[in-house]
């Protein structure tokens, strides 16, 4: 009757999807996929040794200042993007670059950059193995009695000297840069032990700074230099991560609450549960790909969080307004019709949010680029939780508490709903 | 059109106005713009670390002192027992080894009993045996503070400081800050242009040390090992400042006799004074000298921090100004670089008798030349002090700031707790007719005569300087770090630069360009799919970015990255909120309602849903504000200022349009663009 309304339709109207038939199926895939996510992270525990890719902000790490000079005593500035592409190209995750500038002793402005490393030393743990594989098979015949590491340096103790000379090139297979000995080093790794006729060596590599400034070097065509450089504590400390759980936790409580009270009490697991499977997954995906996980990364979650609760609120609406309309269907209409009612509006505005933040992972860097992925994926799984899961979760609980066998009709659709009529 | 939506739409545009004026200072600068404007507009963005950078600094923390400090508090400690236990004992803090204590008792034969009595109350956690040096006296008993018990001092002085600078840094009103600890530095980092005065402001207040003490000073003729009192017989002057003062000697116009102290414009004085009330003649010594610029050797230079990489030197000296403080140190003690080597004698080096006891101190406190003094340079004097600590900053509990009716000078009264009331009481009694020196910092701020007894829990400081705004400063500065509390020890600036923001110049170039295709990209969705309506959809976003950036500013709240994170997130449900409105109004219109009608039904039918959507985002944003911290609070903040944005846009705002197209036609709408 209303032909006279020339709409653009992102889907011919009257769609008729079948959403809550499959419930069990889609259940059954999702908590699978939550299971892997979880899993992932220890797997992740167990072959790379952390459960995620913690940057510097959760597990502290290396702080350097680089200066740039084209000709000694010339300061040059640097582009902080091309320092962040030369390191990332040389393997290294979850650096931090920023301006940092400051007079030299003469007052001349030096424009230099701040790198921020998750990493406390120059040895990469694999770099470290190979390292010391290396050196057991190669001085086989020295008899070693125990060689260890300690930060950046290798203890050994023998029964036959190893000479500096010869160490260097089992170092340089492993990737790794030695330090030449003092004066002192020397004599004092040249003798033996009295007591024990052990000789004691220690082996140090070059730190973090040298092992950068090779990369920047080679990289920007300029000399760096490290102009300071220092192991720092975490950011984010026990405190920033209790208080983040515990106050999501909470959150979720509150909503909770919420819906039960304006909605009612079938609703709150749903929604609860929506939410926790995406940032579930969210960390999931984190965990598989290795990303790096920043403060800005529990911005991300905290913002899929949100925006999962939202969109599922809004089936929710619908639901519960429909409910009160169609009292005579079954509750597994109500709930597919309320969502094919919405569809449109989910996808449209999925699709929005999803398109800027996709343009956000595209063109953005460092920890945007972080956070918009987070939000690519959240987007996602929010979408398919309130549908998939959240609604027919509703569903179910609905049909197993609210009614039993053969009294389908027992109990009428709550009052609440009214309000949203006029 | 009807006057509703007349004044609605002059109150939009009112808003509108509103909130772009308060965002002009942000985006073109303060410079930009008329005075009258920015009186009227006060308020600016103000963005995290991450966003603008700002100063980095770190601080050595000196953790020596705390755990020196612990040793003079153990002393006290040691007293009030050995005075309970009814022993009678002199307990001493030797400048070294760190945190030392040796307890000289009176009667001999006592000393295995105290020593045992001491172990067992203070058992291996706290205290450890030394061994004595000659210079503790005969059948001392020697501890010290033990290492496990200095680590852990020196820890927690170490997050103490971290606390006190975080309070000064929030009462100074400079808004997230970052302090965090690096191995026993303390790294500070402040956001903001690090020409803004506030940032240089605030750098000060941070490494004020504000060390409150209270230290007696000594004016007792026979050395008094338990500390010199009201009650001691003889207080003509003490027997080592009589033998400075004999030394620097007084001639003619009070010019020194020794030709060193003469070199240097050293002077020796005496004060005296009688008390009406017991009638006692007292006498103090002291020396002054001036602040001078003279040449020095580069080591000694390099001690008094004047030498840098450009200093002209010539035959190993340099051009340095010195304080008189130095200059007085200096002859006294002479000059000992770090490794021990002497590069200039003083009089301890000839003749030991100078060196001062290990139970006394010489305090120096700083003195503004006169008005009309022929000589205007300003200059040091000495007090000879008790090296034991009376009172400390602990017993403070406020301060604020007055003026001095007498002097006219700007004055801290300091309000006791009922501890510091006390303590206070009791010093005051004991040493009426003396005088007591208040040390702020390790100078003497001063050191007035005790007439009588104070009970009542009240002190009060004068500032030095004689230049009025200088002295306000001054004081307004001391007044913050009174009320933040002092840091456990001192802390020395080791560097400063300029930081960058955090997320990278070239990161936030290309946030902006991505927001900006972001921002495209819904146009290019609303539009196409709601033509005309997705018009209004995209001004909604417009309005809805600016509105909040605006509530932001005028709150005051710092906006970092993720504060924008949130503020994508309530962009993304108010298009939603306007996708449900108009969605239900198409459905309306499809069931054959008129547009009116249908634009009535809409709003009010997508209104619960919107409602909702928004209550619960502000419950959970309530939540993050209440127990998260950090980014999870930025997080907060804006999630509940875009809930607030939200609502406005998709039920005001939008509203307004969608009336305005109606009333264009004057109700004679068939269909609308949507």
């Amino acid at each position: 009757m209303s032909d006279h309304h020339k709409f653009r339709y992102l889907l011919p109207p009257g769609n008729n999807f079948n959403f809550v038939s499959k419930f069990r199926s889609w259940m059954i895939v999702s908590i699978i996929l939550m299971a892997v996510a979880i899993g992932s992270l220890f797997v992740n525990n167990a072959v790379r040794g952390t459960y995620m890719n913690w940057t510097i902000d959760f597990k502290g790490g290396t702080e350097l200042i680089y200066y740039f000079q084209d000709t000694p005593g010339h300061y040059v500035p640097v582009d902080a993007g091309k320092v962040r592409e030369a390191l990332a190209k040389a393997g290294e995750d979850g650096v931090e670059i920023s301006d940092n500038g400051w007079k030299d002793d003469k007052g001349v402005e030096v424009p230099g950059l701040m790198v921020r490393s998750p990493r406390f030393s120059a040895l990469k743990p694999e770099s470290e193995k190979a390292a010391t594989e290396g050196f057991n098979a190669k001085f086989k015949d020295r008899d070693i009695d125990k060689a260890t590491w300690s930060g950046d340096h290798l203890f050994v103790r023998s029964k036959k000297a190893i000479s500096h000379d010869e160490a260097v090139e089992v170092f340089k297979t492993a990737g790794l840069d030695l330090k030449p000995w003092s004066a002192d080093e020397q004599t004092q790794y040249a003798h033996a032990d009295e007591g024990t006729q052990e000789f004691t060596q220690v082996f140090s590599m070059w730190g973090l700074d040298r092992q950068f400034s090779n990369v920047l070097d080679q990289a920007l065509g300029v000399k760096s230099t490290a102009y300071n450089s220092y192991g720092v504590g975490a950011k984010a400390g026990d405190k920033l991560r209790d208080d983040a759980a515990k106050s999501i936790i909470y959150a979720i409580f509150l909503i909770m609450l919420y819906l039960a009270f304006r909605f009612d009490i079938r609703y709150a697991p749903g929604a609860a549960f929506a939410t926790i499977h995406d940032a579930i997954m969210v960390i999931g995906v984190f965990a598989i790909t290795w990303t790096d996980v920043s403060l800005t990364s529990v911005a991300g979650l905290l913002t899929v969080m949100g925006y999962s609760v939202n969109d599922t609120v809004i089936v929710f609406d619908r639901i519960r307004e429909n409910q009160a309309k169609l009292k005579d269907k079954k509750i597994e209409r109500i709930v597919d019709i309320s969502i094919n009612e919405m569809l449109v509006r989910t996808i449209l505005t999925s699709s929005t949010v999803f398109a800027t933040t996709l343009i956000m992972n595209i063109f953005g860097t460092g920890l945007v680029k972080n956070f918009a992925f987070a939000m690519n994926i959240g987007v996602i799984v929010g979408t398919y939780s309130s549908i998939f899961l959240a609604a027919p979760l509703f569903m179910w609980i609905s049909k197993k508490w609210y009614s039993g066998p053969g009294t389908a009709k027992r109990r009428p659709a709550p009052q609440l709903a009214q309000t949203a009529e006029e | 059109m009807d006057r509703s939506l007349k004044w609605r739409f002059i109150a939009l545009l009112g808003v509108l106005v509103f909130c772009t004026a308060t965002l002009a200072s942000s985006v073109v600068g303060k410079s930009a713009l008329p005075s009258w404007f920015n009186g009227l507009f006060s308020k600016q963005i103000i963005l995290g670390l991450d966003l603008q950078g700002g100063m980095h600094i770190v601080y050595t923390i000196d953790l020596d002192k705390a755990v020196d400090d612990k040793a003079t508090e153990l002393k006290r400690d040691f007293e009030a027992r050995l005075t309970e236990k009814g022993f009678k004992a002199v307990v001493k803090t030797p400048a070294v080894p760190l945190g030392a204590l040796s307890v000289v008792p009176d009667d001999p034969s006592k000393r295995a009993e105290i020593e045992n009595q001491l172990t067992t109350d203070y058992g291996k956690d706290e205290l450890t045996s030394r061994d004595c040096t000659p210079a503790d006296g005969a059948n001392a008993i020697c501890f010290k503070v033990s290492q496990n018990f200095a680590d852990t001092v020196k820890k927690s002085a170490l997050a103490n400081a971290v606390t006190t600078i975080r309070d000064r840094i929030n009462e100074k009103g400079v808004a997230d800050p970052s302090v965090v600890e690096k191995g026993d530095d303390i790294i500070v980092e402040l956001p903001g242009d690090p020409d803004d005065p506030v940032i240089a402001e605030t750098k000060d207040i941070i490494a004020r040390t504000a060390k409150l003490e209270f230290k007696v000073v000594d004016d007792c003729g026979q050395p008094d090992p338990k500390g010199c009192t009201t009650g001691s017989a003889d207080h003509n002057g003490s027997p080592y400042m009589k033998s400075l003062y004999g030394k620097v000697g007084s001639g003619k116009k009070g010019v020194a006799t020794d030709p060193a102290a003469l070199a240097d414009e050293i002077k020796a004085e005496t004060d005296g004074w009688k008390p009406e009330q017991s009638g006692t003649q007292h006498r103090d010594y002291y020396l002054f000298a001036y602040d001078r610029d003279e040449s020095i050797p580069v080591e000694e230079a390099k001690l008094v921090g004047c030498l840098r990489r450009d200093s002209v030197i010539t035959n190993g000296k340099t051009q340095c100004s010195v304080t008189g403080r130095h200059v007085i140190e200096r002859y006294i003690n002479g000059v000992v670089a770090k490794n021990g080597t002497v590069i200039r004698a003083g009089l301890v080096q000839s003749d030991p008798s100078f060196k001062i006891p290990d139970d006394h101190q010489l305090g120096f406190e700083l003195n503004e030349p006169q008005l009309g003094a022929k000589d205007q340079r300003k200059f040091w004097r000495t007090y000879y002090l008790e090296r034991a600590v009376r009172l400390t900053g602990t017993g403070v509990s406020n301060a604020y700031g007055n003026i001095d009716p007498q002097t006219n000078r700007p004055v801290v009264l300091i309000d006791f707790n009922r501890y510091g009331g006390r303590v206070f009481g009791d010093i005051t009694t004991e040493i009426v007719g003396m005088k007591l020196a208040t040390i702020l910092d390790d100078k003497v701020k001063s050191a007035p005569l005790i007439n009588q007894a104070i009970t009542g829990g009240r002190a009060s400081i004068t500032m030095g300087s004689s230049e009025a705004s200088v002295a306000e400063r001054e004081r307004d500065e001391l007044i913050n770090v009174l009320k933040t509390g002092s840091l456990p020890a001192p802390l020395h600036e080791e560097s400063s630069s300029k930081l960058g923001a955090t997320l990278g110049a070239d990161s936030i170039q290309k946030t902006k360009l991505s927001f900006a295709i972001g921002i495209l990209l819904v146009v290019i969705i609303m539009v196409g799919i709601y033509r005309w309506s997705g018009w209004i959809a995209v001004f909604a976003v417009v309005f809805h970015i600016i509105m909040t950036l605006a509530v932001m500013a005028i709150f005051g709240a710092t906006l970092t990255l993720p504060g924008i994170a949130a503020i994508v997130l309530s962009i993304g449900m108010e298009v939603d909120g306007n996708i449900l409105i108009y969605e239900r109004i198409r459905d309306e219109l499809l069931l054959g309602k008129s547009v009116r009608g249908a634009i009535d039904l809409g709003f009010s039918r997508a209104f619960s849903a919107i409602l909702d959507g928004q209550l619960t985002t502000a419950a959970a944003g309530w939540v993050l504000l209440q127990y998260g911290s950090g980014p999870i609070k930025g997080f907060a903040v804006m999630l509940l200022v875009g809930v607030f944005t939200t609502l406005t846009t998709n039920i005001w705002v939008t509203r307004i349009f969608f009336d305005w197209t109606v009333a264009r036609k004057k109700g004679q709408l068939a269909t609308i663009s949507i």
